[in-house]
């Protein structure tokens, strides 16, 4: 497949970039369109009826998932998706709203529970070559993710060894929702392929609840959507908990792991708690050498959507517990603007730490693979 | 500078404790490890507890992930509250020795095990 070449002026001097969004979902609006780049054993899967098999939760939105985004024009009966075509979503938001580069996070944030574990890694390969033909190659403005699935982590592996040189992409991409808690053993071959690559890892709620995911919450299934979204953040503690003490960050000290769509209030929580219980507790993880909370503020990235919105005081107490002046970076999440417009969301962020949210830690983090 | 005679070196033989309470000090437990003689400030480091109360045992040695080590076996004294663990040569805490139980240097007189107090 021969990808279009686009003319644009390049925007790679740091000092002029204005914003770099860290969560942009493309929309897959024709699996027939990713079928090509799939593996020609399982192409046949894509073609029919509405494309491979998906896991699911039992929820839907509330409202109206796309809130103030910019949706293109309706083609007779149908309404285009906002982040189907990404020209759309070049011109609609990038341009708009004066943000400078995208990295693409998909939106297949249940890959990582789909119950066939060939399928999923079909998909994946799929969607990273699709993802690289049709959105970055021919617009500068977006860099890609290697989208893995982790259910077979020797797969996951050969994905990331398969694309780590692309100068498209700048980071591995899974979703959150798991069989198990991110730390365990299984997963470490994942972990040494992202680091030998200099990838950071991107993890992403969503598919919590879905598939062969355990329940979204540790209490059991949560009833409806609403029970659903408020609750999912326990699924970032519970992996930041497993990852620490499972020493992933003792066998890989480079790897660096960004949470898509978490927020941050929880984070002093958990580090508090969590660096409490490691002085007596420590014995039965004696690879653990520093407080917990040194691996989660060297180690772990958040995101700016959805930024709780408490007001300039509380927000900046928060923002020092975490280190946000290393540590955060502004994520829009487009199109799923359900709670509001991820610019007002970081309105409150003091002038001191605006720009280091906006453009340089996203730089500081992802390094040259941004700017060639 | 004071003195004080805990006992006899005889009464603490090695893995033993003695913890006596001097006036205007408190208590102070005197353990022998291998021989020598380590003199703790009966006070944990986290709230308070009579930590010289505690076992003493060995501890979990930094690794390598996924590898068990245990040693030390003697030298540490476990508080009987939260289970800080205390090398009891130094009062440092295992997990940072900047959080430490106060220590007293301890000498052997004509067999007199002896309490030196600043």
């Amino acid at each position: 497949m021969v990808a279009p070449t686009i003319a644009r002026e390049r925007v790679r001097d740091p000092a002029k970039m204005r914003a770099i969004d860290v969560d942009v979902h493309p929309q897959i609006t024709d699996w027939g369109a990713v079928a090509p780049f799939v593996p020609e054993g399982l192409r046949h899967r894509f073609t029919r009826r509405g494309g491979p098999p998906m896991a699911r939760n039992g929820f839907k939105v509330v409202g109206d998932p796309f809130g103030d985004v910019s949706k293109p024009p309706a083609n007779g009966n149908s309404q285009p998706h906002p982040a189907g075509d990404p020209r759309w979503v070049k011109e609609a938001y990038l341009d708009a709203r004066g943000v400078d580069l995208a990295i693409l996070t998909t939106n297949l944030t249940s890959l990582s529970v789909q119950p066939n574990a060939d399928m999923a890694a079909a998909v994946a390969r799929g969607v990273n070559d699709w993802t690289l033909e049709t959105w970055v190659r021919p617009f500068d403005c977006f860099k890609g993710s290697i989208l893995v699935a982790p259910q077979d982590p020797a797969q996951a592996v050969a994905e990331i060894d398969r694309l780590a040189h692309d100068p498209g992409m700048v980071q591995v991409l899974m979703g959150s929702a798991s069989e198990s808690p991110l730390g365990r053993r299984q997963y470490h071959p994942i972990y040494a392929a992202c680091a030998r690559h200099g990838l950071p890892l991107a993890l992403h709620l969503g598919g919590e609840g879905a598939g062969m995911s355990p329940p979204s919450t540790a209490v059991g299934h949560p009833s409806t959507y609403f029970e659903w979204y408020g609750s999912i953040p326990q699924n970032y503690m519970a992996h930041i908990v497993s990852m620490v003490t499972e020493g992933v960050f003792e066998k890989y000290p480079t790897l660096r792991v960004v949470l898509c769509e978490g927020g941050i209030f929880w984070l002093p929580h958990i580090m508090w708690r969590f660096d409490k219980n490691w002085k007596a507790q420590r014995s039965e993880t004696p690879w653990v050498k520093e407080p917990p909370s040194a691996y989660i503020l060297r180690h772990f990235y958040s995101t700016t959507y959805p930024l709780e919105m408490a007001g300039a005081t509380e927000l900046g107490q928060v923002l020092a517990m975490i280190e946000a002046e290393r540590t955060l970076m502004f994520s829009s999440n487009y199109p799923n603007w359900l709670l509001g417009d991820p610019f007002a969301m970081v309105a409150d962020i003091p002038e001191s730490l605006h720009r280091r949210i906006m453009v340089d830690n996203a730089l500081a983090l992802y390094g040259d693979r941004l700017l060639g | 500078m004071e003195r004080h005679v805990v006992g006899r070196a005889e009464e603490i033989p090695p893995g033993g404790r003695k913890i006596v309470r001097i006036a205007g000090r408190g208590e102070i437990g005197v353990f022998n490890v291998d021989g020598a003689f380590y003199a703790l400030k009966n006070t944990c480091a986290h709230q308070g507890s009579r930590v010289c109360l505690g076992k003493i045992v060995g501890t979990a040695l930094p690794s390598d992930v996924y590898e068990y080590r245990y040693g030390r076996e003697g030298e540490i004294l476990r508080c009987p509250w939260h289970e800080w663990e205390y090398d009891i040569k130094t009062g440092e805490s295992v997990f940072d020795p900047k959080v430490r139980v106060t220590t007293y240097p301890v000498e052997v007189v004509d067999g007199d095990v002896t309490v030196v107090l600043d």
